[in-house]
């Protein structure tokens, strides 16, 4: 029926059907093939290929247009063209080990199973199973969504750090365990303070950016760091329209930076004008995350799931696991867009795992998986990178989760009250000491000992007074 | 009819005896003799021949016994000095002489020491004598008791000094005698006997039981009856240069010492007198044996001070003095009701035990030990440590709790975020509470009120 091509990896997604015909969504991925998206009208039961066109992968609703009026004029002229078929077989390596046990998936099945439909205005949008609400019980419009995903990624280089620096220290450069020390008093004061996690990824986005244009010397990263915070808390008093928390003098008390209060606000100036930042503008992975999560929650209530996958209560976790990520150097150089992908498929595998742990996971969970691939190459992440940004990933939540300590500490300032530190332990007072006087010994005019038989000389004359009782003190391990 | 001045008889304060009262002279200063002995003037020892210097020896001794008046500082002076002068030189005489310690010449040294040292105690002066805070009463008689001191200490360290022959004259009556006068007010004549009870301790083997019972009886007296004694300081340190001598394995008898007596010494309210004695006894036990340690943590836990904070911050010091030394083993077993209390003491309103609570964080260590069981130590500090961070009205502390939280967090982020989350629930948990406690009030109110208007 189909000669078997070289295997190549691929999604491929129904759009539409109509009058047994399907516009399918076919998206080539092999490394280095960022274009490979091709729009199809197939028969779902011949797989016949009506139509083919190789489309641009961002031109998103253009492909739906494309597809739905091509679809209309074929089935208007009622031609039948031929085209060859294609042997479709996946083999999907990039999305962890709860696949489906075929990995030969035939079309029809993934033409049933999974169904996207991203114009919602569409009349003959069909639904397979009814759709889960989420929380709130308002459903996020998926074509909104995919509007600010494209925006996101176009703001999105001009906002990625890209940090070289050095393990050990050398020629007075900031080391990479600087930079990780940096990120762990930004936790601190975060947790300190009760601020929300907007501000501290912000923070820490600013600081990377500077670091990456400029060189700084590793005695002025304590005030950046402050300074970074600063620049965040600012940001968010300004987005949520509130008054700051947190003056900057405490800040700078709090967290021992040994400048003063006028030394962040000056350098705060200096890195807004070097970043060039505008209000509130910065893409960090914070905003990746949550688009992410609405889009895969969309398309999970899409799918059917009984189950909601990625609710916004999952919403926390992920945020935990990219504060843990960010705080180590391993995972900065990545896209924004590659980690907060990997950070949901990585909650959207622990809550699978967890919900079959409860009951079977229906297949049309599993579509998620397309869809993640969908969303990569809708993004243009190859999957070199992604991969790369994932392992780093993992290795980083390995470490987390083993409890290890941070390999830098801080070195923190005790300063101690006078009268405190005037008698810091009570034997700083002792003034004299008397010689030991050793047991059992004997003083040098001492008596000669006399022998006995088969018995301690030790304390001959010695009688011991305490009376020997049996009642002991419970703790003397007699 | 001689005009006395009126008094008042009705006003119970009004002074009865216009006399006034002449003041007790002190007992080491009563001249008892009742009739005038005028000291002769001996002629110097180094002017006699060696024959006839034991003899003269004896009767310079004796001279040495009579006592005399220092309250009234103009009595005597001539009998004073001879006395001072003799004494001086029997120091000497002493300290260079070769061969002059013979047999007869041991209990005439005694009997003079005795006469001059051995006296009922005056009671104080000032009856609410407060060893922490006022000078204490010296004593009168200083010039020649300084010299009898001098000279007994100088008779115990000579080479020629014999316990054989010694201990026939210094026996248990006589320790007993001198264990009293620790009493002394004054803090000279208790560091001569100091030393004068270390040497005897040294010596004399057959003694040191006795020496060792009659101390503790000291103590318990003191702790449970009294709580005054004046030398306990003194008698500590002669305890600690014992204790530093004890051979391995430690035996009962002193580790019941311990628990006993040296323990509850930390009860006294006038600790602060005799606490770094009675810390470097503490630590030196358990230098000694290790498996001490839970029984040590454990009763200072028990005798925590509940009301007094100077004593709380004695205690804090003393317990990073015993963890300065703590084997990880012991450590194990005393963290968990240790770090309880340490909790306690970081919540404490008093900024300098919060302080000193929270300075154990600064001791390397301490840290370590901690790091190793932080899975342990951290869930039971972290709740105080967070409340106290918003709480506690002190700028200061609040700086040494961020420093004690980001060590926290550098040494296990996953369980320092684990524990802010619990504790974040927590209190979101509790204020729901509340907050429906006060809808189920308002509530009840309100149904009162309805069933009010209803009548």
């Amino acid at each position: 029926m189909c000669s078997c091509v070289q295997p190549q990896l691929y999604v491929v997604l129904t759009i539409e059907s109509k009058g047994g015909w399907a516009i399918v969504f076919q998206q080539d991925i092999e490394p280095g093939n960022l274009f490979g998206t091709h729009i199809l009208i197939r028969h779902l039961t011949t797989h016949q290929i009506l139509y083919q066109d190789r489309i641009h992968p961002l031109n998103l609703t253009s492909r739906g247009q494309l597809g739905r009026s091509a679809l209309n004029q074929a089935l208007l002229s009622g031609t039948r063209a031929s085209a060859p078929g294609r042997c479709i077989r996946r083999e999907d390596e990039t999305w962890g080990d709860r696949r489906r046990p075929t990995q030969h998936l035939a079309f029809p099945a993934i033409a049933h199973r999974c169904r996207f439909t991203l114009n919602s205005h569409s009349p003959t949008m069909s639904r397979a199973g009814a759709g889960h609400p989420d929380e709130t019980g308002v459903r996020d419009d998926p074509t909104m969504l995919y509007v600010a995903l494209n925006d996101l990624l176009q703001m999105e280089a001009k906002f990625r750090p890209r940090l070289a620096l050095p393990k050990d220290e050398q020629s007075g450069e900031v080391t990479i365990g600087a930079r990780d020390g940096a990120a762990h008093v930004l936790k601190c004061l975060k947790v300190w303070y009760d601020l929300p996690a907007d501000v501290l990824i912000s923070a820490i986005s600013l600081f990377d950016r500077f670091l990456t244009k400029m060189k700084v010397r590793p005695c002025h990263i304590p005030c950046i760091t402050v300074s970074c915070m600063n620049i965040a808390i600012d940001e968010y008093a300004e987005v949520n329209k509130q008054a700051r928390k947190v003056s900057v003098e405490e800040l700078v008390s709090v967290s021992q930076s040994a400048c003063t209060a006028g030394d962040v606000s000056r350098m705060s100036r200096v890195i807004t004008d070097k970043l060039a930042l505008l209000h509130g503008s910065a893409v960090t992975a914070l905003h990746w995350l949550r688009l992410l999560r609405r889009l895969v929650a969309s398309a999970a209530q899409e799918f059917g799931l009984t189950r909601p996958i990625l609710a916004p209560s999952s919403e926390e976790n992920l945020i935990k696991l990219l504060e843990i990520a960010i705080c180590d150097a391993g995972c900065v150089n990545a896209r924004t867009s590659e980690l907060a992908l990997v950070i949901v498929y990585h909650q959207i595998e622990q809550e699978l795992l967890e919900w079959s742990r409860e009951s079977p996971v229906p297949d049309e969970a599993y579509c998620l998986y397309e869809f993640a691939a969908h969303l990569q190459a809708h993004c243009n992440m190859n999957d070199a990178s992604l991969l790369t940004t994932r392992n780093r990933f993992r290795t980083v939540l390995a470490s987390y989760e083993t409890r290890a300590a941070a390999p830098q500490r801080q070195r923190l300032v005790w300063r101690l009250s006078e009268r405190t530190f005037k008698v810091l332990r009570p034997t700083d007072r002792l003034t004299s000491l008397l010689p030991t006087i050793e047991e059992q010994n004997f003083a040098v005019d001492a008596t000669p000992t006399r022998k006995r038989s088969g018995s301690e000389s030790s304390e001959s004359e010695e009688t011991s007074d305490w009376p020997r009782s049996p009642v002991l003190p419970v703790y003397c391990g007699n | 009819m001689s005009s006395a001045p009126f008094v008042d008889r009705i006003d119970p304060f009004a002074k009865r005896s216009l006399k006034k009262k002449t003041k007790k002279s002190q007992g080491s200063s009563r001249y008892r003799n009742s009739q005038d002995v005028e000291l002769l003037a001996l002629p110097l020892l180094k002017d006699v021949p060696a024959t006839e210097q034991e003899d003269l020896f004896i009767r310079k001794l004796r001279q040495c016994c009579v006592a005399f008046d220092f309250m009234d500082p103009l009595a005597d002076l001539k009998g004073k000095e001879i006395k001072r002068a003799t004494l001086n030189e029997l120091v000497g005489y002493i300290t260079v002489g070769r061969d002059v310690l013979t047999e007869p010449v041991y209990p005439e040294i005694i009997k003079m020491i005795s006469s001059n040292l051995f006296r009922t105690l005056p009671p104080s002066d000032n009856p609410d004598y407060d060893p922490e805070e006022d000078d204490p009463t010296l004593e009168a008689s200083w010039p020649h008791l300084q010299l009898v001191y001098e000279f007994f200490l100088r008779f115990l360290e000579s080479v020629n000094f014999q316990p054989t022959i010694g201990k026939k004259v210094i026996d248990q009556k006589f320790v007993l005698q001198l264990l009293d006068l620790f009493d002394s007010e004054d803090p000279r004549e208790r560091d001569f006997l100091k030393t004068v009870l270390h040497r005897i301790y040294g010596k004399f083997l057959g003694l040191r039981a006795f020496i060792r019972k009659q101390i503790n009886n000291i103590f318990l007296r003191f702790v449970y009856e009294t709580e005054h004694f004046n030398g306990v300081g003194e008698l500590l340190e002669i305890l600690g240069s014992i204790i530093n001598g004890f051979a391995l394995p430690l035996k009962s008898e002193h580790k019941q010492f311990l628990v006993k007596v040296l323990l509850p010494l930390h009860k006294v309210k006038s600790l602060s007198m005799y606490h770094a004695q009675l810390a470097y006894c503490v630590v030196q036990f358990l230098e000694k044996d290790a498996t001490l340690t839970e029984p040590v943590v454990r009763g200072l836990l028990k005798f925590w001070p509940k009301t007094c904070s100077q004593k709380e911050v004695m205690f804090l010091g003393e317990i990073e003095e015993i963890l300065d030394v703590i084997e990880p083993a012991q450590f194990i077993k005393i963290q968990e009701p240790l770090f309880k209390q340490i909790a306690k003491c970081v919540s404490s309103p008093h900024f300098q035990v919060a302080e000193r609570a929270l300075y154990y964080w600064n001791n390397e260590y301490i840290v370590t030990l901690i790091e190793e069981n932080n899975q342990v130590i951290m869930p039971i500090m972290f709740p105080a440590l967070y409340r106290m961070s918003k709480e506690h009205w002190n700028q200061s502390i609040v700086t040494f709790i961020y420093n004690v939280l980001k060590t926290f967090m550098e040494m296990n982020s996953k369980l320092f975020d684990e524990l802010t989350a619990s504790y974040k629930a927590e209190r979101q948990k509790e204020k729901k509470r509340e907050k429906e406690r006060d809808e189920l009030w308002k509530r009840l109110g309100e149904l009162q009120l309805g069933a009010k208007r209803a009548k």
